[in-house]
């Protein structure tokens, strides 16, 4: 067996391959939520807003085509891995179940508990709600080859079934991460109390952060602060 | 003194490994508050076997916590409430006159049930097989002293070398993952000096075997330490993590 | 009859190296063609499996549990003992020797004991080698701690869980040789009886405890590591699963069982508190490394200790015995615990326990150093009696701890049943008359890994171009059939009694009669009442279900049927023993300031008892003890 296939038959190397993969989107939805700030960047009357300007820039980069492959691969391993490692301990449990199931954490990790149990149920709303997203604003650029603008945004999200869509989906990225973050670094073999403390509050902060000022854009233009 | 208790239990009944099972419910006398989980099945047992009826199958044997024999899942939590507490250690004061409890075997498609409360763990036994030692024979050993080991090391080896081989891990575990188990092994070796010429083979050949028995894999929720009555730290599998990519990706075969 | 323990002569340090260069060897070519059978994979089961495996010879190793590693041996806490002399406090090869024969109450073999001490170094050396994590100084090397009835430190240890750590690491040698299939292990097979046909021993029949079939298996050699009887007391600081019917069925086929009275009744155990307990749970003897044996001045004083003020206390070890104080032997402090009991000083709520206190080493050293030290002891404690001993003393009680008896064996660890090797608590050998802290450990791995594997490999040099039995031969049926009447005869008695219940009977008795102090009017009660037990079980007991599957109780109830049987043995066996010696203490034979009183005139030998019929008297044979280097002198530990 040759030593990378070993790696992704193996449960451990799948599970190091979707927490580097997770991590790699975390470092994604950074960039992205940095990114789509300059929504909130009020612009001069007449003048383009900051946002057209930063992603005409941001598709001028070099290399932009790779990167955005490079996500969407991501992406794929990521979803493919999980769920295949979801099947296989579906079936660990054997046919007979528990009648009743309690945590023995302690109520402070409850919170944890709940964000990685629901971890894949979330994952699955992310990624139906990534092909609407992927719709709305990607899918025009193989049509007509244009950049999603402000304009197109404001008019997309001001619809009240999207604001709410991308709302909630926003919050669950952050749900998402709680869990996602601190469980890829475990996965990566960090595991010094000093550091893993660190990681933990880093990784809930980013996590909140993360959903909150995406939920934020949908918000803001839906109440018409971002026009 | 020993306070009288009542207590109702539903006790998980399974005549084999393939007959169905289902839950009987008991209400036996002479409970007292002193009496572990287990000397409370043994009375539950005695008057079964007065009734002339089949008494309760579970497994146990030191009764001290250290030999990882007896293991129940009890109100959906393995070896119990407590933490850091096997199965035998558990007594009914932890329980309130009138409770329900519910008993439950250790559930895992790697761990089948033979009978009532008793599940075949022969899948820890191959685990350790395919590489949970250190290959010396007998006379090889070099001074016992000639190699040093500091303190807080061999310390540290020692915590995941508790391990019980109870199972309370892969039972409480979401995904019934054994992951706890094979990383307390696998660390305790890997730390100690004797047990890094093999570090890499053992690893691979651990994981690969722990696959094959159909346990699920870790998702870092942390449940199975929080059931482990020796309290072995998660640490140990994000070691585990690590020392697996390190020997995927260098090991020579 | 006389029994020849094949003992070498010549100088003391010299015999072993002179055993073994006389032995004869089996070729590596050869060795697979030998089959030997081991049973049990405690200390001694698993070491000498896996040495016998590296070896090359094809071992086929049975245990009754689910895994090799729940023997028993796993829950030995405090040490094991080697001569190192590594704190240079004065210790070596010779100390060892003589410590442990005295420890005896010499009652022990001289040679085989000085070859203990001898090959007590190499187990340090392969156990570390196995990476069996032993508590270290911050220089990394090894630390060591004192036991009982020594004044040198020589225990290694791993916290309060050496037996757990020993046994895992043997466990993982024999589970390396089962991967590398030079051992086929069964797991979940009980031995029911010996196979011997022209004398030797040729082979076992198994019942597999998940279908009930009995077979039949045949080797070159049978050896059997299937621990001590001390479970014959109920409770008892063993598993509830440990039982003497391997070595009991070996006796009935001829093996002599030696010194069957001598056991073991440990001073630290949680004291009994519940009508349903089970079993006693042992507190290790190193905690008397820095704790305090104490019980009020006054009896019947029922303040809380950490009322009763210094002046009222009495240290009762510390005074009678100035040298040792709170170390000293174990039978020692049993019978002094038991003493001021009887004299109403004792605590608790049945007045049968002394306090164990810790006050003054947790002030001195601090909290954390004790955790870090018996950490799990104190919790052990603190989950079973619900009291914290890190703030009040620790009641604690003698208890059935260890048995030094068992099937006798001579220098080779061979029963007088050739072909039959006994290893570990099993057979009889090198405690004497009572047993030192950490010495338990020490001659399992002994025997297992440097004794065995010599006199076995010699045994088998003689069989050479023979095959094992046929299993079709008809001393395997009659095994077989034997066996299966037994399990019958169980299945169809019409009672309504649990076996657990005549075990619990059986062990009172013993307790009472056959325990600490045991006078002869007391061991004549105690033949007739399990006399009367034995007719009581076969009338009342029940065994459910069949034989055909997984049955917790017909297994229960061999065992127990097996103790019962054996009980009357021991029995007769102190009765027979006027002299008090180490764990058998006789009443009637006692110091002018009650300490043990032997009798070296007419006991200095082994009693090895031969079996003669269920309801026949046992034959005594004797294995008379020598001793030409060890001065016999009365014990004194003041």
């Amino acid at each position: 067996m040759s030593w990378l296939t070993r790696i992704f038959t193996s449960s451990v190397g799948k599970k190091f391959l979707a927490g580097l993969t997770g991590l790699g989107m975390f470092l994604f939805l950074i960039a992205h939520v940095t990114g789509n700030m300059t929504l909130f960047l009020k612009s001069k009357v007449g003048a383009e807003p900051a946002f057209n300007a930063y992603a005409k820039k941001l598709h001028e980069l070099p290399g932009f085509a790779v990167g955005e492959a490079l996500v969407l691969l991501a992406f794929f391993v990521h979803i493919v891995l999980v769920i295949w490692l979801s099947i296989t301990n579906r079936k660990a449990r054997g046919e007979q179940g528990y009648s009743e199931v309690r945590s023995k954490q302690p109520a402070q990790s409850q919170w944890a508990l709940m964000a990685s149990k629901s971890t894949l149920y979330g994952g699955l709303i992310i990624l139906v709600f990534l092909v609407v997203h992927l719709i709305d604003f990607r899918m025009v650029r193989f049509m007509d080859g244009s950049l999603a603008t402000q304009a197109r945004v404001v008019d997309a999200l001001k619809v009240p079934w999207r604001a709410f869509l991308y709302s909630i989906a926003s919050l669950l990225v952050g749900w998402h991460l709680f869990h996602g973050v601190q469980s890829g670094f475990r996965t990566m073999g960090l595991r010094h109390p000093r550091y893993l403390t660190y990681i933990q509050k880093i990784g809930t902060i980013a996590a909140i952060l993360i959903g909150v000022l995406f939920a934020s854009m949908p918000v803001a233009i839906f109440i018409g602060f971002i026009k | 003194m020993s306070k009288s208790m009542k207590l109702t239990l539903h006790i998980w009944r399974q005549a084999n490994r393939h007959a169905k099972g289902k839950f009987e419910v008991y209400t036996p006398s002479d409970l007292t508050d002193d009496m572990s989980i287990l000397e409370m099945l043994d009375c539950l047992n005695d008057q079964l076997i007065a009734d002339g009826k089949d008494p309760v199958t579970f497994e146990h044997d030191c009764r001290e916590g250290i030999c990882g024999t007896c293991g129940i899942m009890i109100n959906g939590m393995a070896h119990g409430p407590d933490r850091g507490t096997t199965t035998c250690q558990l007594y009914l004061r932890r329980f309130k006159d009138g409770d329900t409890l519910v008993l439950e075997p250790w559930r895992a498609k790697a761990f089948p049930v033979i009978k009532d409360l008793l599940v075949d763990r022969a899948a820890f036994d191959r685990i350790q097989m395919a590489g949970g030692y250190i290959s010396v024979n007998v006379g090889n050993a070099p001074e016992a002293n000639s190699i040093l080991i500091p303190k807080e090391v061999s310390s540290e080896a020692f915590e995941a070398a508790v391990c019980i081989g109870c199972g309370a891990c892969v039972a409480a575990c979401k995904n019934a993952s054994a992951m706890l188990f094979v990383s307390a092994k696998v660390g305790h070796m890997s730390m100690m000096p004797q047990g890094r010429p093999e570090r890499h083979d053992r690893v691979l050949n651990m994981v690969a075997q722990m696959d094959e028995e159909g346990f699920g894999s870790c998702t870092n929720t942390l449940e199975c330490s929080a059931a482990c009555p020796k309290e072995i730290s998660p640490k140990w599998i994000q070691r585990l993590h690590g020392e697996y990519i390190q020997a995927a990706t260098v090991t020579r075969r | 009859m006389i029994l020849d323990p094949r003992t070498p002569s010549g100088p003391l340090e010299q015999r072993w190296t002179k055993a073994k260069e006389e032995m004869r060897l089996v070729g590596p070519i050869n060795r697979h063609k030998f089959k030997v059978i081991v049973v049990g994979t405690g200390l001694a089961g698993a070491s000498v499996s896996a040495t016998l495996g590296q070896q090359g010879y094809d071992v086929h190793t049975f245990t009754f549990h689910d895994s090799p590693r729940r023997a028993h041996s796993i829950a030995a806490q405090g040490g094991i003992n080697a001569a190192k002399n590594y704190q240079n406090d004065g210790d070596s090869t010779w100390r060892l020797f003589y410590d442990t024969i005295k420890g005896g109450d010499y009652r022990a073999r001289e040679s085989n004991v000085y070859r203990l001490a001898q090959v007590s170094a190499n187990i340090i050396d392969q156990c570390v080698a196995q990476g069996v994590p032993f508590a270290r100084e911050y220089g990394g090397t090894l630390a060591n701690r004192t036991f009982g009835g020594v004044l040198v430190s020589r225990t290694f240890y791993a916290r309060g869980q050496t037996g757990q750590q020993l046994l895992l690491g043997a466990y993982s040698s024999l589970m390396r040789e089962v991967h590398e299939k030079r051992v086929k292990l069964y797991t979940r097979y009980e031995m029911h009886d010996l196979i011997v046909k022209d004398g030797e021993a040729q082979g076992i029949v198994t019942r597999n405890l998940m279908t009930g079939e009995l077979e039949a298996h045949t080797a070159h050699a049978v050896l059997l590591c299937t621990g001590g009887y001390t479970n014959v007391y109920y409770l008892s600081t063993t598993a509830m699963a440990s039982n003497v019917s391997a070595t009991w069925r070996a006796y009935k086929r001829g093996a002599f069982f030696g010194n069957p009275c001598y056991v073991q009744i440990h001073p630290t155990c949680i004291p009994v508190s519940g009508t349903y307990q089970s079993k006693l749970t042992l507190m290790s003897e190193s905690l008397r490394n820095v704790g305090r044996v104490w019980v009020p001045r006054k009896a019947g004083d029922k303040r809380h200790p950490n009322e009763i003020p210094e002046d009222e206390r009495i240290y009762f070890l510390e005074e009678r015995y100035p040298t040792y104080s709170n170390m000293v032997p174990r039978d020692v402090a049993s019978r002094n615990c038991q003493e001021w009991c009887n004299k109403g000083h004792g605590v608790g709520i049945s007045g049968e326990s002394v306090y164990l206190d810790f006050r003054e080493a947790i002030a001195a050293e601090g909290e954390p150093t004790i955790r870090a030290k018996y950490g799990n002891l104190f919790h052990m404690y603190h989950k079973i009696m619900g009291e914290d001993p890190y703030k009040q003393p620790m009641k604690i009680y003698p208890g059935p701890h260890y048995v030094m008896g068992g099937l006798w064996v001579d220098y080779h660890l061979m029963s007088n049943v050739p072909g039959l090797f006994v290893l570990g608590e099993a057979n009889f050998s090198d405690h004497g008359a009572n047993r030192l802290g950490a010495s338990a450990l020490m001659q399992g791995l002994s025997d297992g890994y440097f004794v065995a594997p010599y006199t076995v490999a010699n045994y088998l040099a003689s069989k050479i171009n023979t095959q094992p039995l046929s299993t079709d031969d008809e001393v395997c049926k009659e095994a077989i059939d034997n066996s299966r009447n037994t399990i019958d005869r169980l299945l169809k008695s019409k009672g309504n009694q649990s076996a657990e219940s005549f075990h619990r009977r059986l062990g009172k008795i013993l307790f009472d009669k056959v325990g600490i102090t045991r006078t002869k009017e007391g061991l004549q009660e105690a033949i007739k009442e399990i006399q009367e037990l034995r007719k009581d079980f076969w009338e009342n007991v029940r065994v459910p279900g069949d034989a055909n599957y997984v049955n917790q109780e017909l297994e229960k109830a061999g065992r127990i049927i097996d103790f019962i049987e054996f009980g009357e043995l021991m029995a007769r066996d102190a009765l027979h023993r006027e002299e008090s010696c180490g764990g058998h203490f006789r009443a009637e034979h006692e110091t002018a300031d009650g300490e043990a009183k032997r009798d070296d005139e007419n006991y200095a030998y082994a009693a090895a008892w031969g079996f003669n019929g269920i309801d026949e008297e046992p034959t005594l044979n004797k294995d008379e003890l020598k001793f030409e280097f060890a001065k016999l002198t009365q014990r004194s530990y003041k």
